[in-house]
C-alpha cells in the first residue's frame, strides 16, 4: 500500500510535470534561419562535393596562419635534428672507445667516409681516422684505461685494411703520393706503438700486439705490392712500374736501416711460433729483418727492377693477410 | 512510407525541393532541441545548419528500413552537439548560456508564461545532459520515444528511465514552488 502511494505520488509528479512542459512556449527558429539557412546548406554541400581532394591545399592557401605554422613546425624539427646532430658531433670527437659516445663518433667517421665521392679522399679519411685511433691509444696507455680496447682493435683494423685496399683503387697523380704517405704513416704508427708498449700499460698488450700486426701485415703488402708492380710493369722512368708506389724510401736500402730503429716487421716470412720482439722477449732482430724482408729491403738498387716475390709467394702473403694462411695468428 | 522518409529518397536522387521541404519540417525540433541543449541562439542556428549540411550530404546512405527519418537526423543533431559540447569543454552539468538566463531567448508573454520558462530553464540547468537531451527531444522537438532512442543510440527502455527521473526532477522543483 505504502509503495501504491509512494508510485502513485511519482506518478503524479511525472504527470504535472509533462503537463507543465507542455504548455511551455518553446522559441521557434529564427525568421533569418528559415529564410536563408536552406541556400547556405545547399551552396555548402555543393561545394563540399566539388572539391574534396584539394581540400587540405586549399585551406592551406586560404589560410596563411595554417601554411605558417607548417612552416615553422618544419623549421624547427631541421633546427633540432642540426643541434642533436652538431651538438653529437662535437661531444663524441674527444670520446675514448670505453665511452658511450663512441660508438657516435665512429658513426660519424663512416658517414664522412660514405659522403666522400673519391677513392683518394676516403683513403686519406681512413688515414686520418687510423691517426685518431693512435691518439686514443695514447690516452688509454697514459689514463691506464684498457676499456674499450678490443673495440679499438677492430677499428683500427678496419681503418688499416681499407685504406690498404684503397691504395689500390687510387689513380692518377694522387696514388704514388699516398701510398708513400700511407707506408710513412705505418711506420709511424708502428714507431708508435713500440714506445707505448715499453710504459708496460696494463691490459693493452694483446691489443697493441693486435694492432702491431696488422699494422706489419699491411707494410708487408705494401711493399710487396710496389716491388710486383716494379717487376711485372714495364720500366718507366725511375725503373718503377705504374707509377703508384713510391721510388725512394720504402724500397731503398735506407729505408730498411731505419726501419731497424724499431722492431722490424718479418711479414710472412716468420716462422710459426716464432716469438714476438713486441711480447718483451727479443730486441730488434736484424734476422728477422734479413729473413722477413729480404726480398723487398734488401734490393741493392731501387732504379732496378726487382723479382722479389714470385707469385706462389705472393698468394701465400695475400693468404696470410686475410687470415686463414699458415702465418694466421703469429707476431712477426 | 512515411512522408519524411520519401523525401529523403527523392533528396538523395537529387530532388532539392524535397530537400527543401525536409528542412521546412525539421528546422524547428532541430533548433529547438539544440536551442534548449546549449542555450545560446547564435550556436544553436549555426549548429542546426551543419545539421541540415550534413544530412543534405550524406542523405544517401540514408536506409528507411533501418529506421525513420527524424531519428536520423536527430541522430547527427546529437553527435554534432556532443562534439560541440566536448569543444566547449563542458560535461553533462554545464551551464547554460546567459540569454537563456535571463530570458531574452524566448518572449514569453504573461508573467505566468516568463516564471514558466525560468523554472523550466533552472530545471533544465539541473538535469544531467543526457536527462536534458531526452527532455528536449521528447517535448520540444516532439519526438516519439521510439525515434528518441534511435537518435541517442540508447535503448527505449533507458529513454523511459531517463525521462522518467527527469520528470520527477522537475516535478519535484513545481511542488516547492507551489506549481501544483
Amino acid at each position: 500500500m505504502m509503495a501504491g502511494r509512494r508510485s502513485n505520488g511519482k506518478d503524479d509528479l511525472e504527470t504535472a510535470a509533462a503537463a507543465f512542459l507542455a504548455e511551455v512556449e518553446i522559441p521557434p527558429a529564427p525568421q533569418r534561419l528559415r529564410e536563408y539557412g536552406l541556400q547556405r546548406v545547399l551552396v555548402r554541400a555543393r561545394a563540399k562535393e566539388g572539391g574534396k581532394a584539394p581540400a587540405t591545399a586549399r585551406r592551406a592557401y586560404r589560410n596563411p596562419a595554417l601554411l605558417r605554422h607548417t612552416l615553422v613546425v618544419v623549421v624547427a624539427v631541421l633546427l633540432v635534428m642540426t643541434l642533436s646532430t652538431t651538438g653529437a658531433y662535437a661531444f663524441s670527437l674527444d670520446a675514448q672507445p670505453d665511452s658511450p659516445l663512441y660508438g657516435t663518433k665512429i658513426f660519424f667517421e663512416r658517414a664522412r667516409v660514405i659522403l666522400n665521392l673519391s677513392s683518394a679522399g676516403d683513403m686519406r679519411l681512413e688515414m686520418d681516422f687510423s691517426e685518431r685511433r693512435m691518439e686514443e691509444l695514447r690516452r688509454m696507455a697514459a689514463s691506464g684505461k684498457a676499456g674499450g680496447a678490443e673495440r679499438w682493435l677492430r677499428e683500427y683494423g678496419r681503418n688499416i685494411e681499407v685504406a690498404g685496399s684503397l691504395a689500390g683503387a687510387v689513380s692518377g697523380e694522387d696514388a704514388e703520393r699516398l701510398s708513400l704517405q700511407f707506408q710513412e704513416m705505418l711506420e709511424r704508427q708502428a714507431l708508435m706503438m713500440q714506445e707505448i708498449r715499453r710504459g708496460q700499460p696494463s691490459g693493452l698488450e694483446e691489443p697493441i700486439e693486435g694492432a702491431f700486426r696488422i699494422c706489419d701485415q699491411e707494410r708487408a703488402r705494401m711493399r710487396q705490392r710496389c716491388g710486383q708492380q716494379g717487376a711485372g710493369a714495364p720500366a718507366q722512368e725511375g725503373g718503377q712500374g705504374d707509377g703508384d708506389c713510391p721510388r725512394t724510401e720504402d724500397s731503398s736500402p735506407q729505408e730498411g736501416a731505419s726501419s731497424a730503429t724499431f722492431i722490424e716487421p718479418s711479414g710472412s716470412g716468420s716462422a710459426p711460433g716464432e716469438s714476438s720482439p713486441l711480447c718483451g722477449e727479443g730486441t730488434l732482430s736484424g734476422d728477422a729483418l734479413e729473413a722477413g724482408d729480404e726480398p723487398v729491403e734488401a734490393a741493392p738498387d731501387a732504379s732496378q727492377p726487382r723479382i722479389d716475390a714470385p707469385e706462389s709467394e705472393q698468394a701465400s702473403r695475400d693468404m696470410e693477410y686475410r687470415g686463414d694462411g699458415p702465418g694466421k695468428g703469429h707476431m712477426p | 512510407m512515411a512522408p519524411l522518409e520519401e523525401l529523403a529518397l527523392r533528396s538523395a536522387a537529387g530532388d532539392e525541393s524535397a530537400f527543401a521541404e525536409l528542412y521546412g519540417t525539421l528546422l524547428d525540433p532541430v533548433f529547438r532541441y539544440l536551442y534548449w541543449n546549449i542555450g545560446s541562439r547564435e550556436d544553436a542556428e549555426d549548429l542546426a545548419e551543419e545539421v541540415f549540411l550534413k544530412c543534405l550530404v550524406n542523405i544517401s546512405r540514408y536506409d528507411p528500413r533501418r529506421g525513420p527519418f527524424k531519428a536520423w537526423a536527430f541522430r547527427i543533431a546529437h553527435n554534432l552537439l556532443v562534439d560541440h559540447q566536448r569543444r566547449q569543454g563542458r560535461r553533462g552539468r554545464e551551464e547554460l548560456r546567459e540569454d537563456l538566463q535571463d530570458g531574452t531567448a524566448s518572449a514569453p508573454d504573461s508573467l505566468e508564461e516568463q516564471e514558466r520558462a525560468r523554472i523550466v530553464r533552472e530545471t533544465l540547468e539541473e538535469l544531467p545532459s543526457n536527462q536534458r537531451q531526452v527532455i528536449a527531444m521528447k517535448y520540444f522537438a516532439e519526438m516519439s520515444n521510439a525515434e528518441v532512442a534511435r537518435a541517442i543510440g540508447r535503448s527505449e527502455g533507458a529513454v523511459n528511465a531517463l525521462q522518467h527521473r527527469a520528470l520527477r526532477r522537475l516535478g519535484r522543483i513545481l511542488e516547492e514552488r507551489g506549481w501544483r
